[in-house]
């Protein structure tokens, strides 16, 4: 994919996660949460798939943004965004390069950044959510559908990357 | 076992999580304002966001008027019975300001705590992951909004403004767990007005609660709850919602009652904030650090 690609579809998917939160049916109310995670998901199928290097600096980029358009704790998403989306590249190079594995690798990293999240929020006391209704009414509903978004990402990169590499073995040039 | 990091990188690393916990305990204490670069990012962010939010919220609003037009039959059998009590009380309501104006003029007073100029906003975000309830609005400095104002929809009180930018303002919702305000508020009962403060939020039953009722008022449940003014930053009267239960506090010794906000909180797209008119009061410190603890 071309780098200057990777920052571009960044800042479109960070400019819709709060849209997202601002229409989406279910709120506080419902006691159900869906958090957009767009971007991270994003930086970690391209991490593995693509360009590690470039995902882990932009994942930086973004957090430090996250961290100060919407929570005024600088430093909070600037180190778990790069600490995930690198979790998830060196545990994808040990892996097989399956969408289906990849993604499931991906869903990990993901409940382990939500767990985390909720633990330091607890912590600061931004939240008193017990860890029963934490669990079914934030992290499941979340990783679905974040989980079922990252599944098709795996599968559009993993066989775009597969065309790429025929495309080069079918011209012939060796590198 | 492969080798992911050179010593070079991982020092590079290490110290990179230093700074960056560093910073989040530098930003988690209270600060007077923004710095400059959050400023700058936070306004070119809001700018962006706009560019996205705004057609979002045009599509949501036709959207939503469609959904009006299939409830227009029903909706308007109901307004019709109301609208013959309609006439009755606009003719109360001129007498009454007439009458008001005219007694305050005979006291010499001049300032209400009810008189506010109202800005209108728009909603361009709400915080992603909503561990804090926040709002993210179109205006900012600019349009004449400070920290501290209260901020509601047309059905009543929402929240309150906690930083501004000059071209965009984060509101805390009045649901939001880690708020450490309070909203000074009155019921208003047939025998009187009755003072309470709002403090805290009941996430499972999406009710407000209303706490330190001197116990020797009698409130029921169905009265109406307003903010007072007497907090020093919101203006009075605004509407914050109708008492479900009332109960006794943890120690029994004043009322604590529920209050369901009359503002709906899931779907926020224009909101309205107030600048008060009457001289505002600097807002008392409650963090014990500052050397008096909160009570």
């Amino acid at each position: 994919m071309n780098r200057i690609l990777i920052p571009f579809i960044c800042l479109v998917l960070f400019f819709i996660e709060p849209i997202f939160s601002l229409f989406s049916p279910f709120g506080p109310d419902g006691g159900l949460f869906i958090i957009p995670r767009f971007v991270l998901i994003f930086l970690m199928m391209t991490a593995i798939y693509t360009d590690r290097l470039h995902a882990v600096i932009w994942a930086f980029v973004f957090g430090v943004m996250h961290d100060v358009f919407f929570l005024d704790i600088i430093g909070l998403y600037a180190l778990l965004f790069p600490v995930a989306v690198l979790a998830a590249s060196f545990a994808a190079m040990r892996a097989d390069e399956h969408p289906v594995v990849t993604s499931g690798i991906g869903f990990a990293v993901l409940l382990l950044f939500e767990v985390i999240l909720y633990w330091v929020f607890s912590l600061i006391g931004f939240t008193d959510m017990a860890f029963g209704a934490f669990f079914t009414g934030r992290l499941l509903p979340t990783a679905a559908v974040n989980g079922l978004l990252m599944l098709a990402l795996a599968f559009g990169l993993y066989s775009y990357e597969w065309k790429v590499r025929n495309s080069r073995y079918e011209i012939g040039s060796f590198r | 076992m492969p080798r992911f990091f050179s010593n070079k990188r991982l020092i590079i690393l290490l110290v990179g999580v230093i700074i960056l916990v560093a910073l989040i305990g530098f930003s988690l204490r209270d600060r007077e304002r923004v710095t400059l670069p959050e400023q700058l990012i936070k306004d070119a962010a809001g700018v962006g966001q706009e560019v996205f939010s705004k057609p979002a919220g045009f599509v949501s609003g036709m959207i939503g008027q469609a959904d009006l037009l299939l409830d227009s039959y029903a909706e308007n059998k109901r307004l019709k019975a109301r609208l013959a009590d309609y006439a009755a009380i606009r003719s109360e309501v001129a007498a009454l300001r007439t009458e008001n104006e005219e007694l305050r003029k005979v006291i010499g007073k001049q300032e209400s705590l009810r008189a506010y100029n109202p800005i209108q906003a728009t909603v361009i975000g709400r915080n992603p992951d909503q561990w804090e309830d926040r709002l993210i609005l179109d205006k900012g400095a600019n349009a004449g909004i400070a920290e501290n104002m209260a901020v509601m929809t047309a059905d009543g009180l929402i929240g309150k403004v906690t930083l501004v930018t000059p071209l965009t303002a984060t509101v805390e919702l009045l649901t939001s767990a880690g708020t450490d305000y309070r909203v000074s508020a009155l019921v208003q009962s047939g025998s009187g007005e009755i003072h309470g403060l709002i403090e805290g939020y009941d996430a499972e039953r999406g009710e407000l609660l209303l706490k330190r009722i001197p116990s020797e008022f009698d409130i029921q449940p169905g009265q109406q709850v307003i903010s007072s003014g007497l907090g020093g930053i919101f203006p009075k009267g605004l509407v914050i919602g109708e008492i479900t239960e009332v109960t006794t506090d943890e120690f029994a010794l004043t009322k604590m009652a529920y209050v369901k906000p009359a503002a709906e909180f899931p779907m926020l797209d224009h909101v309205m904030i107030a600048d008060r008119i009457a001289p505002e009061i600097e807002p008392v410190e409650l963090r014990p650090e500052s050397g008096e603890a909160a009570e």
